[in-house]
């Protein structure tokens, strides 16, 4: 489009009219200037509120899940437990007979065998005294046996001597 | 963004045409034209005509600044009835800038923000017509219109002063 006025009149007075100047008005340009470098020197203003926002988003999320996270439910379990009513429930178990005979002494097979028969024997017998106390024991094997210990003369070849006393300090003075 | 030598260049060559723009809607204008400088400092991309962008800017501005400020305005202009100049005083120009001035104020808005973007501004009619609104065609025909209309003001005699000096 043409700019140019066709009129030499209105040209004339156009040329007159944009002689005259604009009053500058009242702007500080100094401050004008310190405020838009002020401006041009922020330029990520928005990181901050945004990066608060999101945080505060992500509170409230986790808050309000831990607030209405739902309650778990108590489950019952019921056990039953067989309470043995005759005496042919206080008899000992059987003795695990474990076919030596079968198997060379000394063998490691012998010695896992008497190793696992001791661990059931064990654990049989502490059943037995949680269950109905230490009186239910069986008699001791060991004290049953420990008349039949060798004694220090016998081995000796010495004649066996019977003991005077009881006691537990046989002292003679 | 824009460096601060452009920066300030465009600020000595184009705040006092701003000015008198912002001048055709509110009363104060330096604050408006301030606050579009500021804008233009935080783009963070340049416009691709900074001066057509202030305009546009400032033109926006001023029109809400006018309606927020309506009341205060009326009471001001009730109260104190002065209206501030809108052009330099000069002897070597051929038109009276009092003259030249009352001229303006009496024409239109839609001429008189056209003259004022073409001849003090140095805006193009195709930078016009977005900027008010309508094609380049029509605003070109505002401004001869609104030149028509200035011509006929300033031909009027006046009993106090001649509006053409010789």
């Amino acid at each position: 489009m043409s700019e140019s006025t066709p009129d030499p009149k209105l040209a004339e007075l156009e040329k007159s009219l944009s002689a005259l100047v604009p009053v500058p008005g009242r702007i500080d340009r100094d401050q004008l200037l310190f405020r838009a470098g002020q401006a041009s020197a922020r330029p990520f203003v928005w990181l901050w509120p945004t990066t608060t926002g999101l945080l505060v988003v992500v509170a409230t999320v986790l808050g309000a899940a831990l607030a209405l996270r739902p309650v778990p439910i108590p489950v019952g379990k019921v056990v039953y437990v067989t309470i043995p009513q005759s005496a042919a429930d206080f008899a000992p178990m059987p003795q695990v007979d474990s076919s030596a005979s079968s198997r060379r002494p000394g063998s490691a097979a012998e010695l896992d065998d008497d190793l696992w028969a001791g661990s059931a024997e064990y654990l049989r017998q502490r059943n037995q005294a949680i269950r109905w106390g230490v009186d239910a024991l069986p008699a001791s094997p060991s004290m049953a046996s420990a008349s039949r210990l060798p004694t220090l003369e016998g081995m000796l070849g010495l004649p066996e001597k019977k003991p005077e006393h009881l006691g537990l300090f046989p002292l003679k003075f | 963004m824009m460096g601060p030598e452009a920066f300030s260049r465009l600020v000595d060559e184009h705040s006092a045409a701003l000015i008198l723009y912002a001048r055709q809607w509110c009363a104060a204008p330096e604050d408006v034209v301030q606050e579009a400088f500021l804008k233009l400092v935080g783009q963070r991309k340049s416009p691709e005509h900074p001066v057509a962008w202030l305009y546009r800017v400032v033109r926006n501005g001023a029109i809400s600044a006018v309606r927020s400020a309506q009341r205060r305005r009326r009471h001001e202009e009730a109260a104190g009835g002065r209206t501030p100049a809108w052009f330099v005083p000069s002897e070597a120009g051929s038109l009276d800038e009092q003259a030249a001035s009352a001229a303006l104020r009496e024409l239109p808005l839609e001429l008189r923000e056209i003259i004022v973007a073409h001849l003090w501004g140095g805006l193009t009619f195709e930078q016009i017509g977005p900027l008010v609104g309508c094609s380049s065609s029509t605003a070109h025909r505002r401004y001869l219109e609104g030149l028509l209309a200035l011509r006929e003001k300033l031909e009027k005699p006046c009993p106090s002063q001649p509006p053409i000096r010789s």
